[in-house]
């Protein structure tokens, strides 16, 4: 599983870091720094949350 | 058909008593009957109703703008922004925007605003103390109100001898309809902020001290060093969003947890539930109940004839109760997921205080739970903002509760 985090689409309210802090990263102004990346064995449901609390949609995920 | 004609005309006004008598019906209704409807009143405009049309005007920002690009723009319907000094950088646009806005997120991130902690739970401990004693007091003005106005504004660099002065007049011009006789008064004292802005910039120039002013006196934009304007254009965006937004959605969750008892207790028993429940508070009752744009080019939107020019009120109320985004939207769920409202905004002008606001809601609410859990506000004497078209607030909350001790030490 992949995460991908539209850094077009990223507005910076962090509630995907929120969700999942080692996995939605942000950069030092609070914005996604994640871009595309493996989601580790284990973090597929939290993956899943941090994609659903993105309020721009910035997140997708490829299974 | 001319454009005139094509347009889908309501009898729609935000400032009205009728609107005001409910104004959670209003917003419902038009999003169910016409959610993209132009309205007659204020000059014209054109109102935007549901969860779609946030995401598509918001995030557009080269076609619906912020700035003021004809003699009525402006963040308000009507507009009242034109002989003010301009509030950056929510009135600029990409990319303008991009290198005024990273002045804020720098200093506003989810980091930097955790380092404010220790002064929130300062200001909240202080306030609350300031009543705990009596076992009476005025929520609103003793806790919801001075907690997020001290907060922002002692961090910014304003003097804390005026900051409740600064805080009346922004309650004023925003819970007052535009042109009665008390915004009226307001309006016309809204300069002061301006000028004690000018006066705090001018100290810090002599005398820099550990402040988001001083700090930013240390900037460039686009290799500039920041100037004077600049910090009072953005410290107006920073005063009107610290001093009365959080101050609503506190108030809101207290007169939400004074009718669901059943509520206020599952909040006491589990201390986890208020992080959902703060998204939910947020969209039940967004603070900032509508925002506008102005569109800078021709656009057939969904139908619709928007020209160059015209006015648009965006609702974000409509958006957070629409059917189509949130499943059972008029029920309080409180650990609702997902909760993808939009009451801190979208697109490049998201709220960049919403990581402060989190933390002051949370300590605020956590305070209030824990040393006054049997509050009572009399809701006889309980009053909502008369104008409720803009900011969703309260102008009084007069409560009781079994006193207790103060907890504050000095600092």
């Amino acid at each position: 599983m992949k995460i991908h985090v539209d850094p077009q689409l990223c507005q910076g309210h962090a509630l995907c870091n929120a969700a999942q802090p080692d996995l939605f990263t942000l950069d030092d102004d609070g914005y996604s720094n994640v871009g595309v990346r493996d989601v580790p064995a284990g973090l597929e449901e939290a993956a899943r949350r941090g994609m659903l609390s993105c309020p721009e949609r910035a997140i997708t995920i490829e299974e | 058909m001319t454009d005139t004609a094509r347009r889908p005309v309501v009898d729609f006004d935000h400032h009205s008593e009728a609107f005001n008598a409910d104004p959670g019906a209003a917003w419902g209704k038009l999003r169910e009957q016409c959610p993209v409807a132009w309205s007659e009143h204020h000059g014209g405009f054109w109102i935007i109703a549901d969860y779609e049309g946030n995401h598509d005007v918001l995030k557009n920002t080269a076609v619906f703008t912020t700035e003021r690009v004809t003699p009525n723009s402006g963040l308000n319907i009507p507009s009242v922004q034109v002989d003010s000094e301009l509030a950056y950088p929510e009135e600029l646009d990409p990319p303008n925007h991009g290198p005024v806005r990273r002045l804020l997120n720098a200093i506003m991130s989810p980091t930097a605003s955790k380092a404010l902690q220790p002064r929130i739970e300062h200001w909240t401990t202080t306030c609350i103390d300031s009543i705990i004693e009596a076992g009476e007091g005025d929520l609103l003005y003793d806790v919801t109100g001075p907690v997020p106005a001290f907060t922002t504004l002692e961090w910014l660099g304003f003097p804390l001898d005026r900051v409740i002065e600064a805080a009346e007049i922004m309650h004023d011009t925003l819970g007052y309809a535009p042109h009665t006789e008390r915004w009226q008064r307001a309006m016309e004292k809204r300069g002061v902020i301006d000028g004690i802005l000018r006066q705090a910039i001018a100290e810090r120039r002599k005398e820099p001290r550990d402040d988001a002013i001083s700090w930013l006196m240390t900037q460039e934009v686009n290799g500039e060093p920041v100037d004077d304007l600049t910090i009072v254009r953005l410290g107006i965006v920073l005063v009107g969003g610290g001093v009365d937004t959080t101050t609503s959605l506190t108030s809101s969750a207290l007169v939400h947890l004074q009718k669901d008892r059943a509520l206020r207790q599952r909040l006491l028993d589990e201390p986890g539930l208020l992080e959902p429940a703060t998204e939910e508070f947020l969209r039940y009752y967004p603070p900032l109940a509508s925002i506008a744009r102005t569109a800078r080019q021709d656009i057939d939107y969904r139908g619709c004839p928007i020209r160059n020019g015209d006015r648009i009120l965006v609702s974000r109320h409509a958006a957070n109760y629409d059917p189509t985004a949130f499943e059972r939207p008029e029920e309080f769920i409180v650990d609702r997921f997902p909760n993808r409202h939009v009451s801190f905004g979208l697109g490049p002008h998201r709220c960049p205080g919403s990581h402060l606001a989190r933390l002051i809601f949370h300590e605020v609410m956590t305070q209030v739970l824990t040393r006054m859990p049997d509050y009572e506000l009399d809701l006889d004497r309980v009053e909502p903002y008369p104008d409720r078209g803009l900011v969703q607030g309260w102008a009084a909350l007069p409560a009781r509760f079994t006193p207790g001790p103060r907890m504050g030490g000095t600092s």
